[in-house]
């Protein structure tokens, strides 16, 4: 049975309460949270039996009572939880994005493998039910070789964790397109590789001190594949879109909120409604984890996969700053892996 | 209310434009026309027409012009025949409707905004902006509903297959001849652009959903970055042209788009395709199906290429036709006139060079 110790923040341990009496092989036993009240109200919800308010003091106090970690918190940027727990000999399950540079990634994966535990970067969408069926079918070969990948998410602005939210205010972070870290995920599994070209566009509220908005990506990959991907922060409220649409040379795929609507009348025009997936997503990813650590095996998502996508946004990146296409080929060839 | 005696001017790509226009009670067919220089399959395709509709098929444009009294003039040629025809339509004083593409060089697009403006003609490139959902997404843009538009996304995946598939060709077989395969295509409504020079998707198809943005957004294309390749199709690969094809657009005002287009194969989508319109406002957002309204008809032994949904309730050729006539009696531009026209061939030229440069391409103001 494996032991887990979530250091989050408030907004997931009430996910992972609900999940956790599905969970094969493995248990939460230990809580930390910012807020000690939460941190020992969620303990006392999940059944864990040590909590702490910070990742020191369970690190510390409780270093006996867990095997494994799952990193939500904020501050995991700035504390250096990823490579401090891989120190610890803790198997990790770390939020994306894993770090907020490219160097401070590879020093994670470095740390990881000298201790020679498993990290897994945590991207549910992944294990979205819809994505799976896509995923599934390409990988079956049905779809044949992918060719086009279109994906938008849009979201209400009060709805969004933007990186905005959980980013230390103190790290020279300032990259509108951090938003966009799971669906470049997305296209690089989808893909199979990472892209060879990047050019990103954005749009920027008017009032300066707001990050949210809106930015646009256009990835090409090796034999002529390609992908565009929007997200906007900008719907007015509630519910979000989402689609996704894979082309390959045999067939295509169409995961698309709009093909999922209801119908509510309540006087006026109709509104729609979406039906949603509940979070078993959440619970094959953990599960994913836990398979993995007990497998001795490599996860579905490893430390260089979240490398990859730092790679790629940090190249949109500076397609952003320069208005001009980049080439990420010439990026990866550098040897990310040794710490800056 | 006056009618219009029209000229079809070639009709071996698409009769449909044709057909089209005898939609709307105001124009009728009287004289089918093409130079006599043209290959034998040109006059067979034009010589069925005129007997279909019962009207003369004559082998001299400039005599069809001049003694049939017309007053229009439907152009439905090879694409690179379409603006040379529509140039001297013009010249003759005629009224156009064009097919697209426009063309496949910008040069020639300048000859014919330059030809209709010269002589005060109206011209009308075909496209699709009067299908019931894309008059529907004018509709709610223009009520504010979502606020000022900033950003639009089209995808206009067409599903039929070009041939042989990507990959089929045998060592030691010839590329495929791009002529001979679009006129052997023609018979089973496979055919694409048809031409002596080969075009691919993204020039033939872009026009219908950069038209929708145009009509959309109002806006022009000021940059593009794109990306192309010959995905599904081996003609395509054989003629180096592309089948898939994606585009970032960047507008005027600080609007942001983007455009998907392919031919992507009849097996990837069990209707004509996945044609779809994204809009983000100010206030809020819009998704749009072009596809809808339809009805969904299943049935034992049904024919595999048959469409599962059927569009209903479509009136675009008689729409289009009202609007084109609209513009002659009130001397103002139709939904898609020639500078717009020539501003989506220019488009796409940009974007092609995108694709194949890997830069971002500017676009004059022109």
């Amino acid at each position: 049975m494996l032991r887990l110790a979530l250091v989050g923040d408030h907004r997931v341990g009430a996910t992972y309460a609900r999940i956790a009496p599905r969970l094969r092989k493995a248990r939460f036993t230990a809580i930390a949270d910012s807020d000690g009240a939460t941190a020992q109200a969620l303990a006392a919800l999940i059944g864990a039996e040590v909590w702490a308010e910070d990742f020191d003091t369970l690190l510390a106090k409780h270093h006996g009572s867990f095997d494994a970690m799952l990193l939500h918190s904020a501050s995991r940027f700035k504390e250096q939880h990823g490579a401090r727990a891989a120190q610890a000999g803790k198997h990790i399950l770390c939020q994306s994005p894993m770090a907020l540079f490219r160097h401070e990634a590879a020093e994670i994966i470095s740390v990881s493998r000298a201790a020679r535990i498993c990290l897994m970067i945590g991207q549910d969408l992944r294990f979205a039910p819809a994505i799976r069926v896509v995923k599934e079918n390409g990988e079956s070969g049905r779809l044949g070789e992918p060719g086009l990948l279109r994906i938008h998410r849009w979201q209400a602005s009060e709805c969004s964790p933007g990186l905005s939210d959980i980013l230390p205010c103190d790290r020279p972070v300032a990259n509108p397109l951090w938003p966009l870290l799971p669906e470049i995920d997305l296209a690089c599994w989808l893909f199979g590789r990472g892209p060879e070209i990047v050019y990103a566009t954005a749009r920027r509220e008017e009032k300066p001190t707001n990050t949210r908005g809106y930015v646009q990506l256009h990835l090409g990959f090796s034999d002529g594949g390609m992908a565009l991907i929007d997200y906007a922060e900008t719907l007015p409220k509630d519910d979000g879109y989402f689609s996704l649409s894979l082309i390959g040379s045999k067939g295509a795929a169409y995961a698309d909120d709009h093909h999922n609507m209801q119908l509510l009348f309540t006087g006026g025009p109709p509104v729609a409604l979406k039906t949603l997936q509940g979070d078993l997503h959440l619970l094959a990813q953990l599960q994913e984890f836990v398979e993995a650590v007990e497998q001795r095996r490599e996860p579905a998502i490893g430390g260089t996969d979240g490398l990859r996508m730092i790679e790629v946004v940090e190249a949109a990146a500076r397609s952003l700053a320069i208005g001009d296409s980049v080439r990420c080929l010439e990026e990866q060839a550098e040897d990310t892996l040794t710490p800056a | 209310m006056k009618r219009f005696r029209c000229a079809v001017l070639s009709v071996i790509k698409h009769d449909y434009i044709a057909r089209g226009v005898t939609a709307h009670p105001r124009f009728e067919v009287t004289v089918v026309a093409d130079d006599a220089s043209q290959p034998d399959w040109v006059h067979e395709r034009n010589q069925k027409f005129a007997d279909e509709f019962r009207i003369p098929y004559v082998r001299d444009v400039e005599r069809a012009l001049a003694e049939y009294g017309v007053e229009v003039a439907v152009v439905s040629s090879e694409a690179e025949r379409h603006c040379d025809l529509s140039v001297r339509a013009a010249n003759a004083g005629l009224h156009i409707v064009q097919d697209k593409p426009m063309s496949n060089r910008l040069s020639e697009c300048d000859r014919v905004v330059e030809a209709v403006e010269r002589n005060r003609v109206k011209f009308l490139m075909w496209n699709r902006n009067f299908l019931p959902a894309v008059v529907h997404a004018q509709q709610v843009i223009a009520s504010g509903a979502i606020g000022q538009p900033w950003a639009i996304h089209v995808d206009f995946y067409f599903s039929k297959d070009a041939g042989p598939p990507k990959g089929s060709r045998k060592p030691g077989d010839p590329p495929i001849n791009w002529l001979q395969y679009q006129i052997a295509a023609h018979a089973d409504g496979s055919d694409g652009a048809l031409g002596r020079e080969p075009i691919g998707e993204l020039q033939n198809e872009g026009i219908y959903p950069l038209a929708y943005i145009r009509c959309l957004t109002g806006a022009n294309v000021r940059r593009v970055f794109a990306r192309t390749t010959a995905h599904f199709h081996q003609v395509n690969v054989d003629n180096g042209v592309d089948d898939l094809a994606t585009v970032t657009l960047e507008m005027e005002h600080g609007l942001l788009g983007s455009l998907c287009v392919g031919r992507i194969g009849a097996a990837s989508h069990p209707d004509i395709g996945e044609i779809k319109i994204h809009v983000l406002g100010t206030a809020g957002a819009l998704v749009i199906s072009e596809a809808r309204p339809e009805v969904a008809v299943y049935y034992r032994g049904q024919p595999e290429k048959e469409f599962r949904h059927r569009r209903v309730a479509i009136d675009n050729d008689y729409l289009l036709m009202e609007n084109f006539a609209h513009a002659i009696d009130t001397d103002s531009e139709t939904i898609l006139d020639a500078r717009a026209g020539r501003a989506i061939c220019a488009i796409t030229e940009a974007a092609l060079k995108s694709s194949r440069l890997g830069k971002p391409v500017n676009l004059s103001a022109r």
